[in-house]
């Protein structure tokens, strides 16, 4: 009896106390940016900065191709990635 | 460290200003240690190649065998470029769409036309060439290109080490959010291809700079250029962490030229091969004469290997 009355305030408590649903866009928005920020470093010759490997970055080609016209886009409308940023400030 | 130290290295490279015998000295070295009852392989990493030339033989990216024990092969950096390209676009096409294909088609044509690629493509390949040549060979003997390009060639591991390791820790940075946001966890393909592009860096270092298997000679005439390009080559590489094994110096008139003019040479000669001495005093391995005639083919280059 006293075992079940705990476990269920445990959980009770571990409910109350999750952070709220709203960190869980904001780590994924996180997430992107680092991400963006590592295909920067890999294909920054598309947006006009000398890559010193970029022979070297061909091989990552197949696994990136899809995430590469999106990154492409979001780099080139400045907008969007204010409003990201912002989005995550809560204005 | 002498000349017959050298011999028992299992990596030796030949390097120097263009025109000083690099591809002479490399090929006669070849040619003794072969005759030592050692299995030799010379590559030239040379775009410009000239073994063909001076063995009077095709050798080509493919190689060929010159005699029992001595086998050489010339890198072709367009021939491994391509390849390496052609594998890429396979593997694209496999995975994602002709459009997408199509886009990225001008993204790998300016890959393999950016600087860099050319030297890429010939470490690869050099890499390659070392590792399997374990158990196969005795000795890998380097013809490689003049003074710039192939210090160029050896900073490569240790320059792109860093970029690598930036870029795994960005990727990896990216992919624990990403867990975290998701909740599921994945093995990431891009971290395990960088992770073996660094790995690939780490173990080139470990041979270059391991001084008991390899050895890095330069070839240098007794003349004021030559000499003060190795000096700087030198130091350049001693503090990129690789220790130099010594110089040979080439084109050196013999003792049996006579007339004034020769003697007027001769004595300009002498006067850099005593710089030349006390400069690298202990690392200069051997003097090569000049022969009176150009060296090509065997039997001529049997007439250098006695000198070394």
């Amino acid at each position: 009896m006293f075992e079940k009355a705990s476990a269920f305030l445990k959980d009770f408590f571990a409910t109350l106390l999750r952070p709220i649903d709203r960190t869980h866009p904001m780590v994924m928005k996180e997430a992107y940016a680092a991400n963006d920020a590592f295909m920067l470093l890999l294909f920054g010759d598309l947006l006009g900065i000398p890559n010193p490997a970029s022979y070297y970055t061909l091989e990552l080609l197949p696994y990136l191709a899809d995430e590469i016209e999106g990154w492409q886009q979001r780099m080139a409308i400045k907008g969007t990635v204010l409003e990201e940023k912002a989005a995550q400030f809560d204005f | 460290m002498n000349m017959a130290a050298l011999f028992d290295k299992k990596y030796v490279f030949f390097g120097g200003k263009g025109g000083t015998g690099k591809t002479t000295c490399a090929a006669a070295f070849s040619l003794k240690a072969s005759e030592m009852k050692k299995k030799v392989l010379l590559v030239s990493t040379d775009p410009a190649h000239s073994l063909s030339d001076i063995y009077d033989t095709s050798i080509g990216p493919k190689g060929a065998q010159l005699s029992d024990s001595l086998f050489a092969v010339e890198i072709d950096p367009e021939v491994e470029a391509k390849k390496y390209v052609e594998g890429i676009k396979r593997q694209l096409s496999g995975v994602v769409s002709n459009v997408v294909v199509e886009a990225l088609q001008k993204q790998i044509d300016a890959a393999y036309m950016s600087p860099g690629s050319e030297e890429a493509a010939i470490f690869d390949k050099f890499l390659e060439i070392m590792e399997s040549s374990e158990g196969k060979f005795d000795v890998v003997v380097f013809d490689t290109a003049p003074t710039g390009h192939t210090l160029r060639l050896l900073s490569l591991p240790k320059l792109l080490g860093l970029w690598i390791n930036s870029l795994i820790e960005k990727r990896k940075n990216a992919v624990k959010l990403l867990e975290k946001a998701s909740g599921v966890k994945n093995d990431d393909p891009v971290l395990r291809i960088l992770q073996n592009r660094k790995n690939m860096f780490e173990r080139a270092w470990d041979i270059l700079s391991d001084f008991r298997q390899t050895a890095f000679v330069f070839v240098l005439t007794p003349e004021r250029l030559p000499i003060f390009e190795t000096e700087r080559a030198m130091q350049y590489l001693e503090h990129s962490g690789i220790k130099v094994a010594g110089v040979v110096v080439n084109g050196v008139i013999p003792q049996a030229a006579e007339g004034a003019f020769m003697n007027k040479r001769r004595e300009v000669q002498n006067r850099y091969i005593r710089e030349i001495h006390g400069k690298f005093k202990e690392k200069v391995l051997a003097e090569i004469d000049l022969l009176d005639e150009d060296i090509w083919g065997m039997d001529n280059l049997r007439r250098i290997a006695e000198m070394l």
